[in-house]
């Protein structure tokens, strides 16, 4: 209540005569600054968190030209092998190479396929959570290797 | 302190303006104008602006604008309130 006592100690009208609209204006004003002022600080946190966390050398718009160069340059029949050839990081090359040919099935449909957890499983026999659990796991393994191996 | 009630009042028109969907564009234009040096501000990091980060503190922003609720009916009980209080304390 304190920015309302002083709204009313400057206007001079002691609630006498308030104004509905200015009043109004007044108090969407301060709780909107207050808002995006928060709001921006937690974004800047987030982000600078996010970059510590997931900081790579080779900026994003390289990995995302080389995404297109693949996509374009197989087309649809794209096998595993093809795609685990044409890594170019030693280290995720490595640990691809001495994951399991389901792992390596599960990475494959689901990020570069783009099929749900749901049309995995029924391809693989197990249940959706199953899936979800084994995805977590190689990325955990993964995320640690890397790492381990800078 | 009246240039700061004024400031105020000025961007909460704005924000109804924009609620109330008129003219959408213009009083986002304007709304934008006076948050544009706090985001360039938040947009600096190791000494250089930069651009993924000022690119997501505009969405933000956005979605800041998107979210923001107007209820009339809270902020004129908390007046009642107030209202109240004062005239029982005279």
């Amino acid at each position: 209540m304190l920015f309302l006592d002083k709204y009313f100690n400057n206007i001079k009208s002691k609630a006498s005569n308030i104004n509905k609209e200015q009043y109004l204006n007044y108090i969407y004003g301060i709780m909107f600054i207050s808002y995006i002022k928060k709001s921006i600080s937690e974004t800047r946190k987030s982000y600078i968190i996010r970059k510590k966390k997931y900081c790579n050398d080779t900026p994003i718009g390289e990995i995302l030209d080389s995404c297109y160069y693949l996509e374009n340059s197989m087309g649809s029949n794209i096998q595993i092998e093809d795609i685990i050839q044409d890594i170019e990081d030693i280290r995720l090359y490595t640990f691809i190479k001495k994951l399991s040919s389901r792992q390596k099935s599960i990475l494959f449909s689901y990020y570069i396929q783009q099929e749900n957890e749901i049309e995995i499983s029924l391809k693989l026999g197990i249940t959706k959570q199953a899936v979800s659990k084994m995805k977590k796991k190689i990325l955990y393994a993964a995320n640690e290797y890397l790492r381990k191996n800078v | 302190m009246d240039t700061d009630i004024e400031k105020y009042e000025s961007i909460g028109y704005l924000l109804r303006n924009i609620k109330n969907g008129n003219d959408y564009h213009n009083t986002f234009n304007a709304i934008l104008e006076k948050f544009e040096s706090l985001i360039k501000k938040n947009s600096f990091l190791n000494g250089e602006v930069n651009c993924d980060l000022k690119s997501e503190l505009y969405v933000a922003f956005i979605k800041c604008i998107n979210k923001f609720s107007i209820d009339e009916k809270y902020y004129l009980e908390l007046l009642k309130i107030f209202y109240n209080n004062i005239n029982s304390s005279n």
